[in-house]
């Protein structure tokens, strides 16, 4: 309970992974051919678009809201919502097609980690460090042994 | 095209759920600036909402017919608040002094880990021996692959950073 205490984030950090598990696990249910996926995952990015609105007055500060946004951003933005939209899809498609969420789970949040690495190499020319490419490999391994 | 999406293995869409959350996560780190997150969250769904609507609408164009039933639109909202609470959830996570790395890998890991014991115990799904060395493997990875420094994800990288390696 002290480490709890002294480190608060962990909270937050549970509520993160609770909320993550619930969410992937009621789109697991959510997929059995009751609802079609495309607007399932419609109504799924809605719903988390309408909320980030209501928060944007929820915890607004004391400052005014800035709703501008600079244009180059603005195209990032753009680039990151299509990023988003192929993933909130895919990962409907995937429940939809019967994907086991014990397999799912698993492979997704390591892959997504290791190639974040390596795009971190490719495109900013980060360097690994042993423990990464250590890392790197577990991962790997981990991947292949979950497919066999 | 869409007969041909819903025939494909769920491998398929795997991959590319990775591919486009890798990408997500590479594009946040070019954003910099004082911008309010919420404003920007709000960005990225808007267009993700609109870009599914297309979808649909093409969907219903092709002579496709949309099923829809009151629990199926209960479990969506569900799972949409549930992103949302995570998303906010996260904000207040790296204000309370969470370390970007620990703080990222951490979750990876544990949702990973919960994914599995969801499945298990109460989707009944297949679990074996080899598995779940994969599983501890995957997820012993995650926390030696993530560097120990790292500029936080609405921020860009400092050069001096990235030259760095951190």
């Amino acid at each position: 309970m002290n480490i709890i205490h002294t480190e608060k984030w962990l909270i937050h950090a549970l509520i993160v992974i609770l909320a993550y598990t619930c969410a992937f696990s009621v789109m697991k249910i959510g997929m059995d051919g009751s609802i079609t996926p495309f607007l399932y995952a419609a109504i799924t990015t809605g719903s988390t678009c309408a909320a980030h609105f209501i928060s944007i007055f929820l915890f607004r500060r004391k400052k005014a809201i800035v709703f501008y946004i600079p244009f180059y951003i603005l195209m990032l933005a753009l680039c990151i919502g299509i990023t988003l939209f192929v993933n909130n899809v895919a990962m409907v498609m995937m429940f939809y097609q019967n994907a086991p969420l014990s397999l799912a789970m698993p492979i997704t949040n390591t892959a997504i980690v290791a190639l974040s690495v390596i795009l971190g190499i490719v495109l900013f020319r980060e360097r690994l460090t042993r423990k990464q490419v250590f890392g790197l490999c577990l991962s790997l391994v981990g991947i292949v042994l979950l497919n066999v | 095209m869409f007969e041909y999406i819903s025939t494909l293995h769920w491998g398929i869409f795997c991959i590319v759920a990775i591919i486009a959350s890798s990408l997500f996560g590479v594009l946040l780190r070019m954003i910099q600036g004082d911008i309010n997150r919420f404003v920007l969250g709000f960005t990225f769904h808007s267009v993700s909402t609109f870009c599914i609507v297309l979808l649909i609408l093409s969907y219903i164009s092709a002579g496709n017919t949309v099923q829809i039933t009151p629990i199926g639109i209960i479990f969506a909202i569900l799972t949409g608040i549930g992103f949302y609470v995570a998303d906010i959830q996260t904000l207040l996570m790296f204000r309370a002094g969470a370390p970007v790395s620990l703080g990222i890998s951490t979750i990876r890991a544990a949702v990973a880990c919960t994914g599995v014991i969801i499945g298990v115990l109460f989707l009944r799904e297949m679990f074996d021996l080899l598995k779940l060395i994969g599983m501890i493997a995957a997820s012993v990875g995650i926390f030696y692959l993530m560097p120990k420094k790292q500029a936080a994800p609405t921020q860009s990288l400092n050069k001096e950073d990235t030259e760095k390696g951190t």
